[in-house]
């Protein structure tokens, strides 16, 4: 049984400029204590699912097509006013740079607080004292740090207050949108391996989200590729990883610059992603590919599973 | 440190700044911020050296003062043999078409308001190079030479109007229009995806091997660095923890915090581990130090000694440095 599912997604932007094809037939699924990562080039709709989960998506969004089920319950079919009764208590977010948009005239400690607070207005303050002190031990902060305001935080700790705040009402699903950018490299390795604690040891969903593939390698128990609006990969990390089959995937891999190994030479993709605003109508990878078959450039590659639980969006794989 | 006959590019020897912090309306007189405590390396023609570090480690610094945005507090710089510090009139116009420089963020170190052709052209123009014709087909030749072909569908757009890797070619350009013996990158590649960081990299090593070039590589990222470079300088808190061979010192770290570095690296083929022991958050034992190793703390192999003593770099292996007591017996 899975705790979230992602059915046949299709969300477009409208703007000025026509219609972006953000998200094109999204389809997944995350277990319950499972970590899930989505790895993708900006600009390839990964935050646009996040987004859509949190039911959050900016105005201009429009969801065409599809479902959203979080244990079951459509969350697209939900009004405004069940969505925020639901955010943040069954499903949280620690956004992108979020680190940055703490409060800075508040102590930290009030802020983590407040969110505690806003969620569950009959806590008392004695209670809503001890979460705190619960939240701190389960990020790794100092207690007594709590009287201190943002600024005296470094970069790590900041982040990590963050997430506290994040897992203030005990959420089942956890999205983490680039949760390690712009951190140093220790710092980043710590809060990885924290969050890895917290799944492990709360049963906690988590949905990595991240343009660097060798953070979802070493946080994920499954893993999806988008690539300009789709979902063109998906599997366990290991099927994935020692076995790409779309060749998006094998070509972010040989574009990465290894510290382990020879020292090999990097073979980029060729060429930029496609605009959305008018995405090729085949394969929309097929313009950079190495592997172009006659109905690539015409039509939609099949969603086919070729192993266990490992899927490709591609004309040209074969088992 | 060069044992070798060749003659350096670029030599540091003692550097330090400091940044001083005056005191103001709203503010008591500070701690002085130091941000490289006597740095020492040379770069040799021709090679691609590599400063590797985290935020706040000085890598920057060493960038601005070489290309000199900045002035040292103490020690000396040498270009081609000669003080940096020491260039007045013409030398400084010559020494600036010599040494060039890439930033990190292409969104900010191009000018909106100009197009390609105008932000490429500039350095000719400031060089007086030819006649406008002569400036115009440089300027499609190094277009095209940096992977925007054709140059005529270019040479209009605005900034704007350029994804992040174009722009970062518009800024390659720009930097190499003029010839330069050196260019130093900061970061050049860090905020392009992976795809578009793969091309740019080749490309910086075409140039590299078309036009003699000796570069310095900025980064806070030891895999490209490695990629890139022929030897690398690992740099914490203003002080150089490591220097040697690309290749020895990522197969072969020597210096503590080096091993600490490679060891939080994710890489692909390293997957779900076990759960990782309960750490001490590593960035609440930055505690600021007088004397000593800056590493001490942290470091699994520190002993008093650490404390209040800095090790100087010492040759451990052929070329390869590390400021470690641990060599030291």
């Amino acid at each position: 049984m899975s705790l979230l599912r992602l059915e046949d997604l299709t969300v477009h932007y409208l703007t000025a400029r026509g219609s972006v094809h953000a998200l094109e037939k999204v389809s997944m699924e995350l277990g319950p204590a499972e970590a899930l990562g989505l790895v993708g080039e900006s600009g390839c709709g990964k935050t646009t699912v996040a987004m859509a989960i949190m039911g959050l998506l900016a105005p201009n969004a429009r969801v065409l097509e599809g479902r959203i089920l979080l244990e079951g319950q459509d969350l697209l079919a939900l009004d405004t006013e069940a969505m925020r009764a639901l955010r943040w208590k069954k499903v949280a977010m620690v956004f992108q740079a979020a680190m940055n948009a703490l409060n800075p005239v508040h102590r930290v400690g009030e802020q983590i607080l407040e969110a505690i607070l806003t969620h569950d207005g009959q806590m008392t303050p004695q209670a809503a004292a001890r979460r705190l002190e619960e939240l701190c031990a389960m990020v790794g902060l100092e207690p007594a740090r709590m009287r201190d305001y943002p600024h005296q935080f470094s970069g790590g700790m900041r982040q990590r207050a963050v997430i506290a705040m994040a897992l203030s009402c005990n959420p089942s699903l956890l999205i983490a949108d680039e949760p390690t950018t712009a951190l140093d490299v220790m710092v980043a390795d710590q809060i990885l391996g924290q969050l890895r604690r917290l799944q492990v040891e709360m049963s906690l969903s988590i949905l990595y989200i991240s343009h660097d593939i060798s953070v979802i390698a070493r946080s994920c128990d499954r893993m999806g590729v988008m690539y300009a609006g789709q979902l063109v990969e998906f599997g366990f990390t290991d099927q994935v990883l020692e076995n790409p089959l779309h060749p998006y995937t094998q070509g972010l891999m040989r574009s990465y610059p290894q510290i382990q190994g020879p020292r090999r030479k990097l073979e980029p993709i060729p060429g930029e992603p496609p605009n959305l605003l008018d995405p090729p109508k085949g394969c929309r990878f097929c313009p950079r590919c190495r592997d172009n078959g006659r109905s690539c450039p015409s039509e939609r590659p099949p969603w086919r599973e070729f192993d266990d639980g490992h899927f490709a969006l591609c004309h040209r794989v074969h088992a | 440190m060069s044992p070798q006959g060749t003659r350096s590019l670029v030599m540091f020897s003692d550097v330090s700044k400091v940044y001083r912090r005056r005191q103001s309306l709203l503010r008591r007189a500070g701690v002085d911020v130091k941000a490289l405590d006597r740095v020492s390396f040379e770069i040799r023609p021709g090679e691609i050296f590599s400063l590797v570090g985290e935020s706040g480690s000085g890598k920057t610094t060493c960038g601005r003062l070489l290309v000199r945005l900045e002035e040292p507090t103490s020690g000396e710089i040498l270009f081609d043999g000669v003080q940096v510090s020491s260039f007045r009139g013409k030398q400084v116009k010559e020494f600036r078409r010599q040494v060039q420089m890439i930033f990190q963020d292409p969104y900010q170190s191009l000018n909106p308001q100009l197009t390609v052709f105008q932000t490429v052209v500039e350095p000719l123009l400031v060089q007086r190079y030819g006649s406008h014709r002569d400036r115009e087909a440089r300027v499609q030749e190094m277009l095209e030479e940096v992977g925007l072909r054709p140059a005529q569908d270019f040479i209009f757009r605005y900034p704007h109007q350029l994804s992040g890797g174009q722009r970062q070619r518009v800024a390659v350009a720009r930097a190499m229009i003029v010839e330069p013996k050196f260019v130093v990158a900061d970061e050049p590649v860090s905020m392009l995806d992976a795809s578009i960081q793969a091309q740019l990299l080749n490309m910086l090593l075409d140039l590299k091997e078309r036009h003699d070039l000796t570069l310095l590589f900025i980064t806070h990222d030891l895999a490209t660095a490695r990629y890139l470079s022929d030897r690398i300088c690992v740099i914490f808190k203003g002080r150089i923890m490591e220097q040697g061979p690309a290749e020895s010192v990522i197969q072969n770290p020597k210096h503590p915090y080096t091993q600490a570095l490679l060891k939080a690296v994710p890489t692909v083929s390293r997957r779900r581990e076990g759960l990782p022991p309960p750490a001490c958050p590593v960035d609440t034992l930055s505690a600021p130090l007088t004397g000593g190793c800056p590493f001490y703390g942290r470091c699994p192999s520190c002993n008093e000694r650490c404390r209040e003593q800095e090790a100087p770099l010492r040759e451990v292996e052929q070329g390869h440095y590390s400021a470690c007591f641990l060599h030291y017996g």
